[in-house]
């Protein structure tokens, strides 16, 4: 089936089109200034015009037959990837105070698809779904819920789509005996970094939190703080939530550590001594976090690292397998480095999702179909 | 000497009175309901070596009401001080080690007010009446931060501007130094180590705060608590680790009131918070199987403390020793062996039994092929603070670590 991938960040819009039995995209790119330049619905259709004018000869727009959509959120209401029916479409719509700024872009997406590719099913790729199954002593924050008007709050993650599929990688590459859980630390290198332990395909322990700013330090987010600091900062610089927002989301991590803008890459290759405190504290984080991961797993079988910058695994990873216990295969390596990018992680499972979404609704084929 | 340790809480002064060398206990107790008088008399439970314990009331409307009471009690006793001992929670990065309280050590430490707003002023106010009735008295502050002015900085620093970072003083501290250096240096003895060769995790369980600390060759590496004691673990009614996010939208919830905030999650979050039915672990545990809510409390509670126990493990490396203390840590068998299972992979393996059947400390509870030892010692924080102030004032720091001879090993890749 020939899959189109879209993938929403704040103004772009990522696109990459997956010919049938292909793994890499026969086109790719990324649309600018959606929302400020360009409409949701113009971007697509000039996404699906540049596929015509391309080596995909009056290709692209003919023959999409499926499209992924990548969604950052969706909650407990999706355990699992979900083709985009009226019925998806309207709990997606009761989710949007879990992530504001991107849910009324992905609805407003949906309706752009359903206009420009017609009776294509669009499959929706939830990052969180992963993360439904962490036990409740790993999700609980112990805060009192009436301080807050929405009491389902809890600790998701932000990277399953990576874990799941770098966890499944890294579990075929032990070949376990049946019958044992395979304990996979899957550690996610992307600009927000994040840390799981992954037993028998289930997530036990994340360092995300019940937003991505919880955790590692990322490129421009602070990670784990002290409540104490933002209270100060409240009082002190009399801020207010928005403030302290800009301040955690965009001006910290490694860009304040660094004193400049600067990827998470560049921190863990370089040698440069002005990043040296940057690379000290992410390196750190990922030790604690790497030890808590044993903690949820008694141990480890593998390390996997996985995300756009997957390949600094390779320093990461000796310098891990040194600092924690061995598990007697100290002459090989423990840890794998899994470069899949995350559009083709979702163009592979497109067929598995939609044969298992045509298993169960087998009787209302008309619902995939859903259109304007 | 006569050591007199004050122990000034928000609404009690413990004292104990020992004597140098021998450490001999002389006197101790505790004045309780000093401040705004409430629905039963203040009193001070007074108690000297060998005799039984007395009531004492009188009004104590602020805490240097409740040290004159002390002193008047000692003075019938027959018992004189020679120096004074304090516990200060907060002592910022400019009190690593105990200091003498002068006109200029007591000027530093009312600018630190800001750090430990709750906590460090009635200390101050007290250190405040001692020297003005009684000048020639030498007062020590005894930091509950000083143990932790070893922390590296690539541990100690958040994630933020530097700008933010200098202008607040905002960083890690870390919190019970007094008792996680007390109860690292009896291990250390247990266990027949030099101090300077000796890793370990210090637990520190209380009822109420609780936090962890990773110990490597003797001086503290990381702590659980942070900038302030609400980060880390899950506390009576502390929320520990929270996402920013959290904070935030309840600064929003709450219309901008910080101090409304800071008190959700300094007094109403915790095991309190989760559980909606006690802050004290111990009810909860009792009544885990009841329904999901005390069985998620007690679940949640433990595995946080196991995780940075995982954490700390890692970053120790060859750890000698997993320390607990407190009374959370040395009352309740059930809390030890919960936090203990499924560390094989560390070499660390509690024996069920011995644990349960513990009756007198220090212990060690770890199975027989446990490559870590697990032991159980009995904090002390006035013995504690009275021995800093004994070798502050005799110039004998010894068997400690001072900070500023130590180098870290580097981390990185």
């Amino acid at each position: 089936m020939n899959r189109l991938v879209l993938k929403l960040e704040p103004n772009i819009l990522a696109y990459g089109f997956f010919p049938a039995g292909k793994e890499t995209p026969a086109f790719e790119g990324r649309m600018e200034g959606i929302r400020t330049d360009l409409s949701m619905g113009s971007a697509l259709d000039q996404i699906l015009s540049r596929g015509e004018n391309g080596d995909y000869v009056s290709a692209s727009r003919l023959l999409v037959e499926s499209v992924a959509l990548h969604v950052v959120a969706g909650g407990i209401s999706f355990p699992s990837h979900a083709v985009a029916t009226p019925a998806v479409i309207e709990n997606l719509k009761a989710q949007v105070p879990l992530a504001p700024m991107h849910l009324p872009l992905v609805l407003e997406l949906i309706e752009s698809c359903f206009w420009h590719l017609p009776g294509r099913p669009v499959v929706l790729f939830f990052e969180t779904a992963f993360f439904t199954k962490l036990p409740a002593c790993e999700y609980l924050y112990a805060i009192n819920t009436d301080a807050f008007t929405d009491s389902g709050i809890r600790r998701f993650g932000y990277h399953g789509l990576f874990h799941e599929a770098a966890g499944r990688a890294a579990e075929r590459s032990l070949e376990k005996q049946a019958g044992l859980s395979a304990r996979i630390v899957s550690i996610c290198l992307e600009p927000h970094p994040e840390i799981a332990a992954v037993k028998g395909g289930r997530p036990v322990m994340v360092s995300g939190g019940a937003t991505p700013l919880e955790g590692l330090p990322g490129q421009t987010s602070c990670g784990e703080i002290d409540s104490g600091v933002l209270l100060t900062l409240a009082r002190k610089e009399q801020w207010g939530p928005e403030q302290l927002n800009r301040l955690l989301a965009e001006q910290s991590g490694m860009r304040a550590l660094a004193g400049r803008p600067v990827t998470i890459e560049e921190v863990l290759l370089s040698d440069d001594a002005d990043l040296l405190l940057a690379k000290q504290v992410l390196e750190y984080r990922i030790l604690l976090r790497t030890g808590m991961a044993l903690a949820a797993m008694d141990g480890y079988d593998r390390i996997v690292f996985s995300g756009c910058y997957a390949a600094s695994g390779r320093l990461l990873g000796p310098w891990l397998q040194e600092k924690l216990p061995s598990i007697g295969t100290s002459n090989q390596s423990v840890w794998q480095c899994y470069e899949t990018p995350l559009m083709q992680i979702m163009a592979e499972q497109m067929d598995r999702v939609l044969l298992d979404h045509s298993k169960t609704y087998r009787h209302s084929h008309a619902s995939i179909l859903a259109g304007p | 000497m006569n050591v007199l340790v004050f122990n000034c809480g928000s609404s009690s002064l413990k004292y104990r009175l020992i004597t140098f060398p021998a450490e001999a206990e002389r006197a101790s107790g505790e004045a309780q309901r000093v401040g705004p008088q409430t629905a039963e008399p203040a009193r001070v439970y007074h108690q000297t070596a060998g005799n039984k314990q007395q009531v004492h009331y009188a009004d104590m409307p602020d805490h240097a009401a409740a040290f004159n009471e002390v002193m008047k009690l000692l003075k019938e006793d027959g018992l004189t001080p020679d120096a004074l001992g304090h516990r200060v929670v907060h002592g910022g990065s400019l009190f690593t080690q105990p200091a003498l309280m002068d006109q200029q050590s007591i000027l530093q430490l009312e600018g630190l007010n800001d750090l430990a707003p709750l906590h460090n002023p009635p200390t101050l106010k007290l250190i405040h009446q001692c020297r003005e009735l009684y000048p020639d008295l030498p007062q020590v502050a005894v930091f509950d931060t000083a143990y932790h002015a070893t922390i590296p900085d690539y541990a100690y620093t958040y994630a933020i501007p530097a700008e933010f970072r200098r202008r607040h003083g905002l960083r890690k501290y870390g919190f019970h130094g007094t008792s996680h250096q007390f109860v690292v240096e009896e291990a250390a003895r247990i266990s027949g180590c030099p101090l300077t060769g000796f890793s370990a995790v210090s637990c520190h369980l209380g009822s109420g705060g609780a936090s962890l600390c990773a110990v490597k060759n003797g001086y503290s590496m990381d702590n659980t608590m942070g900038f302030s004691p609400l980060q880390g673990l899950i506390m009576s009614t502390r929320c520990g680790d929270i996402d920013p996010a959290l904070t935030m939208s309840m600064l929003v919830y709450m219309q901008g009131e910080e101090d409304s905030v800071e008190k959700v999650l300094n007094r109403q979050s915790g095991v309190l918070g989760l559980s909606g039915m006690s802050g004290d672990i111990r009810d909860i545990l009792q009544d885990a199987d009841q329904d999901e809510s005390t069985r998620n409390t007690a679940s949640a509670y433990i595995w946080r403390i196991r995780k940075y126990l995982g954490a700390y493990l890692a970053v120790v490396g060859q750890a000698d020793a997993v320390i607990f203390t407190d009374t959370i840590g040395e009352q309740v068998a059930e809390v030890r062996e919960a936090v203990c299972q499924g560390f094989e992979c560390f070499g660390l393996r509690i024996d069920p039994e011995k644990n349960r059947a513990l009756c007198g400390l220090p212990a060690d509870v770890a199975a027989a092929d446990s490559r870590i030892k697990i032991l159980v010692v009995q904090t002390n924080e006035e013995l504690a603070i009275a021995r800093q102030v004994y070798q502050t004032l005799t110039r004998q720091r010894t068997g400690s670590i001072n900070s500023k001879e130590l180098t870290h090993e580097p981390l990185g890749t």
